[in-house]
């Protein structure tokens, strides 16, 4: 248990040192790299300005991502209950997934007006692809005799859905929301980036606009550590939903 | 941007390398000069200058390399991947005070192209006339920072007008559209490029008209090549300003030779549009103070006027001298 609280420390540890290291001995210029003294000092002066975009980039993020939970379980389980559902829409999904984001997100942005609701849709298509398939794939490799057993216990195709298939598609599920959560981030700073006059992606813009590079790096470090902040909740949440579930199993054992 | 920053280093090594080099120092420099965006009307003297032989009768090798903005090529010319850059004073002037080794040695457009673009029809005719209506800008560039600035200076209430934050590309299609009722945008390109998409005039309020002139594009370099190469930069601005004083008398063939070097520019793909983007831009060569001057020279008073504007509306923290900015010295005197 200490081992696992020491180790996290040090990485973050030796990262900083090589950073004043790069800064201090190898004397990489301010306007490339600030010093993460300089950072701090940065981040401490701007913290209220940080703060007061970070929640409006963490709305987005967390709205967008609850959205994408909801859109896209749904449509998982249609996806796997229904097979003309899923010759008609995981095609379309894949399409709107290799559509490249970043490329149509400023049109996204016209036709959807200037408000906050347009942030939060371009986030939602950046996170909503890895749940789909996350929950379509856990959802197919439920074994079947399992199913089959519940059928021939007169389990209703609900009951069967609830109490065989839904439990053993949540480690693949939750492998998905992880990796939505980290997209979710992404994908609000992309939507402010391109049409936003607020959050953290705006002041972004801003600080590279004035050549702010320890501004830039603290905006930086507090989406760093919201994200991992984010993260966590989720891992949190899956090990309350899943204490059954394998790599919990083995933490338990060490 | 190897090869080339190579050549450099090597050239410079022939032409410091005393009476045995002085000798094959007369094989030209090769070097690069970075725009501040892709190609348009703004660069067409120097596309003339490159292709009349202004530069090579220099012994100069230039090669003209397509940007991203003023801010990267501000930083690419910092880092020294390219010797020569293209950029709008404003922002060099920013990179200077935080502490970028670089600094303007010419500026050739000194009356600002930052301007409120709109349809005609709309009537706006001072920037009082912008309240209850929306304005399409990209967060944290120069007409972003400044228009704060027009309105103080014109009596705006600035409360009463509607900014709309989007990127660059996407202003255009907003005021096309009617989502937005005017956007931020340079009159000499933007101005006509819309009007061209929509099929319909547009018209557009100055900056500097109302009081908010900044200097603009010129030419940066790192604070290391005068001391260095003097002789270089020298030789540099000698065919630039020749260049430019080429376009002035013949903008027609300036045009022409920009289009020739760049056929793939979108902002240029349009015919007539190259030249229209210039004779635009020829306009904006000189301010009031730099009348009579060669192309280039810039007055101190329009550098702390533009030091000034920027302290007060794009945290520009004066530092140095005006002399640390811009320099006339290695003009052609």
């Amino acid at each position: 248990m200490l081992a696992a609280s020491w180790q996290p420390a040090l990485a973050v540890l030796l990262l900083l040192a090589a950073w004043q290291f790069a800064v201090s001995v190898l004397g990489a210029p301010a306007y490339l790299l600030p010093s993460p003294f300089a950072v701090l000092q940065t981040l401490t002066k701007s913290a209220g300005s940080i703060a007061r975009n970070g929640a409006d980039t963490l709305f987005v993020t967390v709205v967008s991502f609850a959205a994408a939970i909801v859109l896209g379980v749904g449509c998982a389980v249609l996806i796997c209950s229904f097979r003309a559902v899923e010759r008609l829409a995981l095609p379309l999904i894949v399409f709107s997934q290799v559509v490249p984001k970043i490329a149509i997100a400023p049109l996204l942005v016209i036709w959807l007006g200037f408000s906050i609701h347009s942030r939060v849709i371009v986030a939602f298509l950046i996170c909503f692809f890895p749940i789909v398939i996350g929950t379509v794939t856990g959802l197919k490799s439920v074994e079947a005799e399992l199913v089959h057993l519940t059928r021939q216990l007169r389990a209703s195709r609900w009951q069967s859905f609830w109490l065989v298939g839904l439990p053993s598609a949540l480690p693949q599920m939750f492998a998905g929301f992880k990796v939505a959560i980290t997209l979710a981030v992404v994908g609000a700073i992309v939507a402010e980036w391109v049409g936003a006059d607020s959050g953290l992606g705006y002041l972004l813009l801003v600080a590279n606009g004035n050549f702010d590079v320890a501004l830039a790096f603290s905006v930086l470090v507090a989406l760093t550590v919201g994200g991992v902040v984010l993260y966590g909740a989720i891992e949190l949440i899956e090990h309350l939903v899943l204490p059954w579930h394998i790599s919990r199993r083995l933490e338990v054992h060490e | 941007m190897m090869v080339s920053r190579r050549r450099v280093i090597q050239g410079l090594a022939v032409l410091s390398a005393g009476a045995a080099g002085r000798a094959r120092a007369q094989a030209p420099d090769a070097v690069t000069l970075r725009l501040n965006a892709i190609a348009y009307g703004e660069h067409a003297p120097i596309a003339l200058g490159v292709q009349n032989g202004l530069f090579a009768a220099e012994r100069i090798a230039l090669k003209l390399v397509q940007g991203n903005g003023s801010g990267s090529t501000v930083q690419i010319v910092a880092s020294k991947q390219d010797a020569f850059g293209y950029a709008d004073a404003g922002t060099v002037m920013r990179a200077v005070a935080r502490g970028l080794p670089v600094r303007m040695v010419g500026v050739f457009q000194q009356i600002s192209p930052l301007s409120v673009i709109f349809f005609a029809d709309k009537g706006f005719k001072q920037p009082k006339d912008l309240e209850g209506h929306s304005i399409a800008l990209t967060a944290g560039d120069a007409l972003h920072q400044l228009l704060p600035a027009v309105f103080r200076k014109n009596g705006v209430d600035q409360a009463k007008v509607r900014l709309l934050f989007m990127d660059i590309a996407s202003k255009s299609t907003a005021v096309v559209d009617g989502k937005a009722d005017a956007m931020g945008g340079y009159f000499t390109t933007q101005g006509p490029q819309v009007a061209a998409v929509a099929k319909r005039p547009t018209a557009w309020l100055k900056y500097a008209d109302f009081g908010v002139n900044t200097i603009a594009g010129g030419i940066v370099v790192h604070d290391d090549l005068p001391k260095e190469n003097p002789d270089l930069v020298r030789r540099f601005l000698r065919a630039a300003v020749k260049s430019y004083e080429l376009a002035e008398q013949q903008p027609e063939a300036a045009a022409e030779a920009l289009v020739k070097q760049f056929p793939d520019s979108s902002f240029i793909a349009q015919p007539g549009q190259a030249l229209a983007q210039w004779q635009a831009h020829r306009a904006l060569m000189r301010t009031p103070r730099s009348q009579g001057k060669p192309p280039g020279w810039v007055a101190a008073a329009d550098v702390q006027d533009t030091i000034n504007l920027l302290a007060d509306n794009a945290e520009l923290s004066p530092k140095g001298a005006v002399n640390d900015y811009v320099t006339n010295e290695l003009l052609p005197g």
